[in-house]
């Protein structure tokens, strides 16, 4: 650091230093300098960390508080924040735990759930449309209109296929002494997170469902949907069924509070 | 709007004037108050070879409005780690900062881990109360 430098200038050349602890120090600096240093960077690492267990609750109390510790640490170096917020410290923790966990694969889904819900409290609140709303804005729907449908979902809602069924993860740690369900899925799952009555909550469901939600909230149309339910080249009958099951999802979809409006 | 005084750890050939200075300059130019740490004061002033009675001094006591105690780890560089009991210099500095504050403060004792037996927290507040007691009928 110089005289020449800006206090913008300054600013970055601490946060470098408080970021990397083999970052040379400025010329002039001494052994109580750089021990001054660790200061800030201890009280940096240990917010941030403090920060990521309010976030990852649940996520810590399946792995231990060693083991949490230890990933968030490794999180906190590799994925510095960068915003101004220390709520944002926790983006991307459930990658870091899919590297530090390969042979849990259900700690980097809890941690996505976790961090889901997160983003979905605290995403912009929308009136859900409900089923009679829903009923009077499509009542002139004629076979063509249906297939056009498009719907938008509230900005907190999200979804990701998932090999766990974390619901019964999530039940087993609201208690101080749990067992650990046998959660793992022969098939991939699904799981929907949103806000409901400002609280976040979640809702487990078929691959497809995630496939399906994914792609509406894409823009895809009701129609396309239910091709691509139905899958390449399928005949009649598994369009009906697709069609079925597409039906069923939108219908889930609603009485859930999940649909901001319809357009066809 | 009331600013608190830091504890540090580094200081930078770049600064152009102490920090009480810096404060006294601030709540001038803006009418901002200040939560004065007496702890905070304490461990800069060990850890940067100042007088601690001269940051006191140099503040414009007449802005605070609120007042922290805590303890601090001791060592090369002391750190407010608020994990431990407020020590005797920082009780003096308390002391001497309640002698010279005519208006009406509020203090807070900080202890944010290794918390005590709740009767040790209360000694605390005692002491503190006596201190503020003593500057009143002075």
């Amino acid at each position: 650091m110089n005289a020449s430098q800006t206090l913008a200038d300054r600013q970055a050349a601490f946060m470098a230093q408080v970021l990397n602890d083999e970052a040379p120090l400025p010329a002039g600096w001494g052994d109580r300098h750089a021990q001054g240093m660790n200061v800030y960077r201890g009280n940096y690492r240990s917010s941030v960390i403090e920060a990521l267990k309010s976030t990852y609750e649940k996520t810590e109390q399946w792995v231990g508080e060693a083991a949490f510790q230890r990933a968030a640490a490794h999180h906190v170096i590799t994925n510095p924040p960068s915003t101004w917020t220390l709520d944002d410290a926790g983006s991307g923790f459930d990658a870091t735990c899919a590297e530090l966990f390969r042979n849990d694969p259900e700690v980097a889904e809890l941690a996505w759930l976790e961090w889901a819900m997160l983003q979905a409290f605290t995403a912009e609140n929308v009136r859900p449309l409900d089923a009679e709303g829903f009923a009077k804005q499509s009542a002139g729907f004629g076979e063509e209109e249906w297939a056009k449908l498009r719907v938008t979902f509230l900005p907190c809602a999200t979804a990701r296929q998932v090999n766990h069924d974390l619901r019964s993860i999530w039940n087993a740690l609201g208690e101080d002494e749990f067992e650990r369900p046998q959660a793992r899925h022969d098939t991939p799952h699904s799981v929907l997170v949103w806000c409901e009555s400002e609280r976040s909550t979640f809702m487990m469901g078929t691959a497809e469902e995630a496939r399906a939600f994914k792609s509406a909230q894409a823009g895809t149309s009701y129609g396309e949907i239910c091709m691509l339910l139905a899958g390449e080249d399928s005949s009649e009958e598994q369009m009906h069924d697709a069609a079925i099951r597409a039906g069923a999802l939108l219908g889930r979809w609603l009485n859930e509070g999940l649909i901001a409006l319809i357009e066809a | 709007m009331l600013f608190e005084n830091p504890s540090s750890y580094l200081t930078f050939p770049e600064d152009e004037m102490a920090e009480w200075e810096f404060l006294s300059e601030m709540t001038r130019r803006t009418g901002c108050y200040l939560l004065l740490d007496v702890n905070n004061i304490y461990v800069s002033a060990q850890n940067h070879g100042f007088s601690a009675d001269d940051y006191l001094t140099g503040l414009p006591l007449d802005r605070v409005r609120q007042i922290h105690l805590a303890g601090h780890t001791p060592g090369e560089i002391i750190i407010d780690t608020h994990d431990r009991e407020v020590c005797d210099d920082v009780w003096t500095l308390y002391g001497k900062a309640m002698a010279t504050i005519e208006q009406p403060v509020a203090t807070m004792i900080e202890r944010d881990d290794k918390i005590p037996p709740l009767p040790e927290l209360l000694s605390e507040l005692d002491h503190a109360l006596s201190l503020a007691c003593e500057s009143i009928s002075a």
